[in-house]
């Protein structure tokens, strides 16, 4: 953890997202009071926490494998962090619990342990367990990673929902670029103990600040400066779906364009990828949504031939180049 | 097809119901037996002339009546107050030493500490029952200590009382504790303790509404573990304890050795067995009941 300085707003949903290794995980922690910061602090709502134990924080936390008590039923899970909130009286437990469990939708299954319960369920009663807290701040240490991919689209929509319905600010921990992407207001993007980048899903996807964040957001292709006319130390990054295969310069004006040669058709259904060689033996990798059907107009290109490799500057990011 | 399969799976077994008829079954058989019968005048067996009226009079059960009188009764209960307390001391003193052995020590040196704890079986219970006699006697190392360093003007009399066999039977008892407690504080999963201080929990609360609960398996293990065999233990208590500490093991030992009583030594034995049976059963109910696998 290397001298990172983050704020998050209240109500949001911000994300940690890098690759496993990068100190998101550690972060995460350290809000949640489970590992202690060697330098620097942690404010929650402008008080400071850095010295606050982790059961004296306003921040619960939604482990990764659950971490659900295996001894307990699933309302005796939800209900274990009640009785040490005194602003809530001992008789309204039941209804709290009822509550909390009604709001990820369990209601029914109070009596099961969780050992009787699908991965997808076991991770609503982790949440309905910090929820049932009304903390200040949920945190999420990539919740959706244990659950089947099927299902791990569904449970991001209900995750926003509840987001957005409950106004709690979500601190969430994933190495997937779809989910921080799908999910989140702003994102973090982090790598080896620091932060890269922060911004909108947009902001980072279609602007990042360094070559790491461009590469672990998607595919990225990368020009050389000269291509553009431009002196400098850098290159232009472009991504693929920005990219087209044209058959000449002049086809559109203001386009750049740069002659290349056809090396691979990858035909994907909802689209096609090519991979093309410039005249250095630089690969390109461009994508194309298949917007008309195949049968009916045939590939304009063929693997061995010509094309030239176009796209709109304004979607070029020039990037310095890094020591 | 099917037949010969079945009668293929009694040959795969037929060595371990001979190994355990000829060395678990064919003695008990003849302990029970041997119980029902009666010393003869010199030792050895008094012959039985009459089956039929010997079993109709109720002789046979004469040793277990004799067992209740009061004399064995209070053997008996002392017996059973030293093991609980055994029991009970060894389960204070154990979980500390394997707590902080399976969650608060270093990787590197768990090997070492654990090893520690298992060192003392290398050498004979019987050595290391005799070297506390050397520690605690008047004129041992204990009282040696406590003079020379002006805590006492007077020895301390330990060796032959109660106290001396309460620590020797804890002593000797205490790994046996440590090591299924240990077993089940090492497979206790971390994130658990976290969660629990992470929805407010302080230490002893995380302590009691989960470390305890999930490491019960290994608290009812040792607990079997230490309670049966000191209910037994007559090693202890014949070298550390004085006249007066005799207990279970001992009445039993001397039955079958200096009284030269085999058939009332037998019937004693047969109760205990009995005593401990039942609590194994308990025990094998309760791990049921858990969903636990029955280590014993």
């Amino acid at each position: 953890m290397d001298a990172v300085s983050l704020d998050i707003r209240r109500g949001e949903l911000f994300s940690l997202l890098g690759p496993s290794g990068c100190g998101k995980t550690t972060l995460l922690r350290m809000v949640g009071g489970l590992e202690a910061p060697t330098a620097g602090t942690i404010r929650i709502a402008g008080t400071d926490v850095t010295r606050v134990p982790p059961h004296r924080r306003p921040a619960h936390m939604v482990f990764q494998q659950y971490a659900l008590f295996p001894h307990l039923t699933v309302a005796e899970n939800v209900a274990f962090g009640l009785r040490y909130k005194m602003d809530v009286p001992r008789a309204a437990h039941a209804a709290k619990v009822r509550e909390a469990l009604a709001l990820v939708r369990l209601a029914g299954l109070e009596k099961r342990l969780p050992h009787q319960l699908s991965g997808g369920q076991r991770q609503r009663v982790a949440l309905a367990r910090a929820l049932v807290l009304e903390p200040q701040v949920l945190l999420l240490d990539e919740p959706l990673a244990a659950l089947d991919p099927q299902l791990r689209e569904e449970v991001q929509v209900e995750l926003k929902h509840l987001q957005r319905t409950l106004g709690i600010t979500f601190l969430f921990v994933t190495h997937d670029r779809e989910e921080a992407l799908g999910m989140s207001d702003r994102v973090a993007v982090m790598r080896r103990g620091r932060v890269e980048q922060v911004g909108t899903p947009a902001e980072i996807f279609e602007r990042p600040a360094t070559r790491f964040a461009a590469e672990f957001l998607g595919a990225a292709n990368f020009f050389p400066a000269e291509v553009a006319g431009i002196a400098g130390d850098g290159r232009f990054l472009v991504r693929p779906e920005k990219l087209r295969l044209c058959a000449g310069r002049s086809e559109d004006s203001g386009m750049s364009a740069v002659p290349v040669t056809v090396e691979e058709r990858i035909y994907q259904g909802i689209g096609t990828t090519w991979i093309v060689r410039g005249g250095g033996g630089e690969k390109f990798v461009v994508w194309e949504q298949n917007a008309v059907s195949a049968l009916d107009e045939p590939p304009a290109f063929h693997p061995g031939g010509p094309a030239f490799l176009c796209w709109n500057p304004r979607h070029a990011v020039w990037m310095k180049e890094e020591e | 097809m099917r037949d010969r399969r079945d009668r293929s799976g009694w040959l795969l077994l037929a060595p371990t119901w001979l190994l355990l008829g000829v060395f678990f079954l064919a003695p008990l058989t003849l302990t029970l037996v041997l119980s029902f019968r009666q010393r003869g005048v010199y030792g050895g067996l008094k012959p039985v002339e009459n089956l039929g009226g010997y079993v109709a009079s109720g002789a046979f059960l004469s040793n277990y009546s004799r067992s209740l009188q009061e004399i064995y009764l209070g053997i008996g209960w002392r017996s059973l107050w030293m093991a609980l307390l055994t029991t009970a001391l060894t389960l204070v003193i154990g979980y500390p030493v394997a707590y902080v052995l399976a969650l608060r020590t270093p990787r590197r040196w768990k090997d070492l500490l654990l090893g520690l704890v298992v060192v003392p079986f290398w050498t004979s219970f019987l050595i290391r029952t005799y070297a506390w006699m050397f520690l605690l006697r008047t004129e041992g190392l204990l009282n040696h200590l406590l003079l020379g360093a002006g805590l006492r003007d007077r020895p301390l009399e330990i060796l032959y009382t109660e106290l001396a066999v309460m620590i020797g039977l804890v002593y000797g008892e205490l790994p046996f504790m440590i090591l299924p407690l240990y077993a089940s504080l090492e497979k206790l999963d971390r994130t658990l303790l976290e969660a629990a201080a992470d929805l407010g929990a302080g230490r002893g609360s995380v302590f009691r509404r989960v470390t305890i609960p999930l490491t019960s398996p290994g608290i009812a293990a040792g607990i079997v573990l230490v309670f049966i065999p000191s209910l037994g233990q007559f090693v202890v208590s014949d070298l550390l304890g004085g006249a007066r500490s005799m207990l279970l093991g001992n009445l039993i030992q001397n039955q079958l050795s200096v009284a030269r009583n085999h058939p009332f030594g037998a019937a004693l034995a047969f109760e205990l067995m009995a005593a401990v049976l039942l609590l194994l059963l308990a025990y094998a109910l309760y791990m049921k009941r858990k969903g636990e696998e029955v280590l014993l």
